[in-house]
């Protein structure tokens, strides 16, 4: 799933919102007094996060048109240190120039982006202090433990919900360990009926005591119940290394995991500790390693793990991709009733999504294939480009070019990366008064084809 | 007054005399001559007008049938155009089709013989003056197109024709005609004009249903055809042509129809279940186009059949090779027998939509017309019509002629029946099978968009007695029922080819030779050690079009360009799909059975075919032997598991190029997942790879039902592109389980 585009429909959430793992539920021994000072809870929870939260605006590179533009991109942020510091998601600041923060006693400041990470979609802001804002001191919201959240408690989104500025809204947790299939890699989800929208995604997630114990992420408008924020169980642990390096350089070792009980798939393993290896990728370290699909890894470097089911995932590859690189993992692992040991050396797993590019007068976008980005794509082609978007109307669209169309070929010359691409555009408009069409050959749908770009004419005109 | 001078008045005025007295005689003569042309045929139609009476035919419709008219047209001898009174317009106007008749005696009248099937006829009736008798045919000539009627009451006041040939110069020809309401009798001199062909013949130009007559208004000779030979042969009276009587004609049909209910028996065809298809662009387009006549799915065909001597029989349908691929049962239905009988396939014909088959006990066949000169334009001829529908035959016979003979296909002289001349068969008056329908096979590529034009034929006996005597130069080898593992198999060159567009074609220099970009292919990609690579075939090649035996002409290669809308495969999305919808998922590959791959295998295996290819702006031409390709995915081989509700396909050349497994990585697609079972809940998704059972491998479809069958728990590695997951499934139809 994209985070970036909020307001996907995902039909499977309609079903696992109510499939959520039991949870006890919470003996209200405090149920009469605590009704009572219920608007006093909120309002004070209010008072004390409240200020802390800013409104972000930020002018972003926008070039999936095919064609080199700008966008504007609003959202929430949460002031967490006195220094400046400002949690808030990735998709809200990706691809940044510019981004400039409203505080709520109505200062404007500029803001830098710190790091940020687009798997877990946070971000890490610092704001520049210009000389006459040095005088008050910053409003500050502490970082909570979401650890103890259960389904039922109150929590509190604030943020700036459709561009306008200030809003709380008021819910309860409605799933404390939400998996969601394709957006869980490394962390669970907080779920809430509280509103999210685009707008107050990147602000807090504040509990009835005032702790900030998410950051607001997805909102999904047609369900009632289905805001999700990631939990500050998982931002504690990533934030110190978006702080120090900018970002959090996950290792990858290839593993393809799977829960000893899937209910969803009605598959179940005869084992009570440990996890399924699925499977590995292919030149992968795991599968170097000689890892096969059906070993069942019961201890990581001494430690024991166990999935019973999907939720326990996140927190395994989260463990996995947080050792550092070239550091050989001990993996205690059971294959056909024997026991095994194996050592693994996790690899820098690098971007998670290719650099692009847009190409003025073939009035395309192309992007580098990332294994992580577009895994079918990389299956055919692993390292090379491939057609991100392109501009309508324009002479890519004109002559059948299509998105995901991977390029192989330009004019006979093998493309194999971004730059092969950028130097044969580049020659190509410098000799526009000779010639105003090419041959590509692109891979779709796993076979080659032909097609001929012709620029002739100019969109920009 | 005093006398003149007596001179030269004499002579001269008797000169003069006598000089007026010739040109008076001459003016006088000329005169007269001037008289003889214009009222002389003014004259001639009007003594001939008693001895002419107007038919009228009333139609109708024999239960739900409407009338078939065969050579109705007929040419007007004042404007020289066909005039024809068309059999809808008659009966939509509710009047009778009327001819001109002539009297040959008070209760025989000469008319043209009207080609239409008695049942149609409600009543024929003849008019003369206010008189109104009717007439019912009382013999039929056998070489002239004609039939003399007998009417029920004889015309006291008719004044029949005297036919005495004379040899009296000036000949004229009497015809009438129904003009504005009246009818118009024309008279014309003979001959207009003469004509003499290349073998010598010749003759006159006449027009039919006309009375020749002399210059005196008496009868010579009548015909009912457009020409008249050039010598004096059909001078005389018509009762003393030629004739067979009514009587004679019935019988003569009954005979036909018991020996045709033995001899063109109604012959079922069966044929296998074919496999079902997945639904792919190509099937899906062929569906919406509702290509061609013969459903390429069908189970089951009605046709006719010709019994031939010694059990042998030529069955009149069309079947492409992909249909007799999956023919199963013959069973032939002769008369009085309790069931059908069977018969077993020979060969299919390569130019002709039919096949052979022997029954497995020989009855006699019908006997074969050897004389070309039995199908002479005009000549009488029996005809059989057969329909066979569903489980019906039904057949009406008739009297027949032919309107013409011209030269069709493959030079041979075939019978123009000037009329519908669908399921008719045509017959001597003996009952010898003269012609028979025919229909010629027609190959062409793009089946996508266009329906394949069927080619009919009335064909002469001769053709067919020309077949069996050369069986072997007419059969089509490739063209036969196949096992089922050998079913659906495409002809294979190799080849994978993307069509062409305006811009590649320009780009490519052969905007010209394939109509800017419409036709033509671009090779993508040749699979080592096929055909293709053998002959030499590289990719870039642009491929323009295909010539072969049985091609009359080369057939331009034409792809169409589906790819331009459709979606690529949602890999990603797939967990999202309801299981109710697994069967609208497009194939993610491009399926090997493209238009030009099947158009190849319509050829037949082992054809030699030659393609024409431009390289680098420079013609080449490639000579490939067309071979039973491998299995592609739609024919590879499979195992259904009912009660784990999914099917596995093998991989096949196509699917392993695309999915990137060699020959020796294991995998099987799953080809089908059942909503609601096992499978389904499992988490399997269409077009996923299975690459191992219980930690081995699979590689064969039977080593998947192997395994399937005995154990009780399947725990299976899937692969969706890199993506790996075991599944585990509870084998509820395992022995132990």
């Amino acid at each position: 799933m994209n985070l970036r585009h909020a307001l996907v429909l995902v039909p499977a959430l309609v079903f696992s919102s109510i499939l959520c793992p039991a949870a006890e539920t919470q003996t209200a021994t405090e149920d009469v007094p605590a009704l009572l000072d219920f608007r006093e809870v909120v309002q004070q929870a209010r008072e004390e996060v409240f200020p802390a939260v800013v409104y972000i605006k930020t002018r972003r590179e926008a070039l999936e048109e095919g064609r080199q533009a700008t966008a504007e991109s609003a959202g929430s942020g949460v002031i967490i240190s006195e220094d400046g510091l400002v949690l808030s998601n990735w998709h809200v600041v990706e691809r940044a120039i510019d981004v400039r923060c409203l505080l709520s006693d109505g200062r404007a400041m500029r803001a830098s982006v710190l790091g940020t990470d687009r798997t877990t979609d946070l971000a890490l802001l610092r704001l520049h202090f210009d000389d006459g804002d040095a005088t008050d001191p910053l409003p500050t919201a502490p970082l909570g433990d979401s650890t103890g959240l259960r389904e039922g408690d109150f929590v509190m989104a604030m943020g700036a919900p459709w561009g306008l500025n200030r809003s709380v809204t008021l819910g309860i947790i409605a799933c404390a360990d939400r998996y969601l299939p394709g957006s869980s890699e490394y962390s669970l989800w907080l779920q809430t009926d509280a509103s999210i929208s685009p707008g107050n995604s990147g602000g807090p997630l504040v509990n009835s005591e005032g702790d900030v114990v998410g950051i607001n992420t997805l909102g999904i408008l047609t369900g009632g119940d289905l805001g999700f924020a990631v939990p500050t169980e998982t931002i504690n642990e990533l934030l110190p290394r978006l702080r120090q390096r900018g970002e959090v350089q996950w290792t990858w070792t290839g593993l393809q995991l799977q829960p000893l009980r899937d209910f969803e798939r009605n598959t179940y393993f005869d084992a009570d500790t440990g996890v399924v290896v699925a499977d590995t990728d292919p030149a992968s370290p795991a599968r170097a390693a000689g890892l096969r699909g059906g070993d069942r890894i019961v201890a990581i470097n001494g430690r024991a793990v166990t999935a019973l089911s999907a939720e326990a995932l996140p927190g395994i590859r989260r463990h996995l991709g947080l050792l550092p690189p070239d550091v050989p993992i001990e993996l205690d692992l059971v294959r056909d009733d024997a026991e095994w040991t194996i050592l693994l050396e996790p690899r820098e797993k690098g971007a998670v999504e290719g650099r692009e590019i847009a190409l003025r007068r073939w009035d395309m976008t192309v992007k580098a294939i990332n294994q992580f980005e577009a895994p079918d794509l990389y299956f055919h082609q692993p390292g090379g480009v491939f057609l991100y978007g392109v501009r309508r109307p324009g002479n890519a669209m004109n002559s059948g070019f299509r998105p995901r169309d991977i390029i192989l070929e330009i004019d006979g010359r093998p493309v194999a990366s971004l730059d092969d691409v950028e130097s044969a555009h580049e020659s190509a408009l410098e000799r526009l008064d000779e010639r105003t069409r090419a041959r590509f050959t692109v891979l779709r749908n796993g076979l080659r084809r032909q097609l001929v770009l012709e620029f002739a004419r100019d969109y920009d005109r | 007054m005093k006398s003149p001078a007596p001179i030269h008045t004499f002579p001269v005025a008797g000169i003069l005399f006598t000089l007026s007295l010739l040109l008076l005689a001459l003016s006088a003569a000329a005169g007269e001559a001037a008289d003889n042309t214009t009222p002389r045929q003014a004259e001639i139609a009007r003594a001939i007008a008693p001895s002419i009476v107007q038919v009228a035919y009333t139609l109708r419709f024999d239960e739900s049938d409407p009338p078939v008219s065969r050579g109705w047209n007929e040419r007007c001898p004042n404007c020289g155009s066909y005039h024809s009174d068309r059999v809808e317009s008659l009966l939509q106007e509710e009047r009778p089709a009327e001819r001109p008749g002539f009297i040959l005696s008070p209760d025989r009248i000469l008319t043209g013989h009207l080609l239409v099937h008695p049942r149609f006829i409600e009543k024929i009736e003849v008019r003369h003056g206010d008189r109104t008798v009717t007439a019912r045919p009382a013999s039929y000539a056998v070489e002239q197109r004609a039939l003399i009627l007998e009417l029920s009451e004889p015309l006291e006041e008719a004044r029949p024709l005297e036919f005495k040939p004379t040899d009296n110069g000036d000949l004229y020809l009497v015809t009438a005609q129904e003009s504005r309401g009246r009818w118009v009798t024309s008279v014309r001199p003979i001959p207009g004009s003469v004509f003499v062909r290349a073998d010598g013949s010749g003759g006159i130009a006449a027009a039919a249903n006309s009375v020749i007559v002399d210059a005196s208004g008496r009868p010579v000779g009548a015909t009912m055809a457009e020409e008249l030979p050039a010598d004096d042969t059909w001078k005389g009276s018509p009762e003393a042509w030629e004739l067979v009587s009514a009587a004679d004609m019935d019988r003569k049909l009954e005979r036909l129809a018991s020996r045709t209910r033995a001899q063109l028996p109604r012959v079922s065809l069966r044929f296998r279940s074919p496999r079902e298809e997945p639904s792919d662009r190509y099937a899906m387009a062929r569906a919406y186009s509702g290509l061609g006549r013969d459903d390429e799915n069908a189970t089951e065909r009605e046709a006719v059949a010709i019994l031939l001597d010694e059990g042998i029989m030529l069955i009149l349908a069309e079947l492409s090779p992909s249909t007799t691929g999956r023919l199963e049962r013959i069973r032939v239905h002769l008369p009085n027998r309790d069931a059908p009988a069977d018969a077993q396939f020979v060969a299919s014909l390569h130019a002709y939509g039919a096949l052979l088959a022997r029954l497995d006990e020989p009855v006699s066949g019908i006997g074969l017309s050897e004389d070309s000169a039995d199908l002479a334009p005009g000549r009488l001829l029996l005809a059989s019509e057969i329909h066979v529908s569903g489980d019906q035959r039904r057949a009406h016979h008739e009297t027949a002629r032919i309107a013409d003979l011209r030269k069709g296909y493959r030079g041979n002289l075939l019978p123009d029946l000037a009329g519908s001349s669908e399921n008719m068969f045509l017959f001597t008056p003996d009952g010898e099978l003269a012609a028979f329908p025919l229909e010629i096979r027609r190959r062409s590529v793009g089946d996508g968009q266009r329906r394949r034009s069927a080619e009919r034929i009335v064909a002469p006996a001769g053709m067919l007695k020309a077949l069996l005597d050369d069986l072997d130069a007419h059969i089509d080898p490739a063209n036969t029922p196949v096992d089922p593992d050998e079913e659906g198999r495409l002809a294979w060159v190799g080849l994978e080819i993307q069509p062409l567009d305006s811009g590649l074609a320009r780009d490519l220099n052969v905007a010209a030779q394939t109509e800017n970009g419409r036709t033509g292919a671009l090779v993508s990609h040749v699979y080592p050690g096929s055909p293709a690579a053998e002959a030499g075939v590289e990719p870039g090649d642009v491929l323009l079009s295909v010539t072969a035996d049985g091609l009359p002409h080369p057939q331009a290669v034409r792809l169409d360009d589906d790819s331009r809308y459709s979606e690529p495969f949602p890999w990603d999305q797939l967990d999202e799909i309801p299981d109710q919808y697994y069967s609208y998922l497009p194939l993610p590959w491009t399926s090997a059975a493209n238009p030009f791959n099947r158009f190849l295998t319509e050829l037949g295996f082992g054809s030699e075919v030659t393609v024409n290819a431009v390289r680098d702006s420079e013609s080449i031409r490639h000579t490939l032997v067309l071979q039973r390709g491998p299995a592609h995915y739609e024919a590879a081989s499979q195992h259904r598991s009912d009660s784990l509700g999914l099917t596995v396909r093998e991989l096949t050349f196509e699917t392993r190029r695309y999915f990137q497994k060699t020959e020796d990585d294991p995998g099987l697609i799953v080809a089908r997942i059942e909503p609601g079972t096992d499978a389904s809940s499992s988490g399997l998704k269409p077009y996923e790879l299975i690459t191992h059972i219980n930690g081995d491998p699979v590689f064969t479809a039977e080593q998947f039902e192997d395994g399937a069958s005995v154990e009780p728990e399947l725990r299976l590695s899937v692969q969706r592109m890199h993506q790996g997951r075991i599944v585990l499934l509870q084998n509820a139809s395992a022995p132990d389980s």
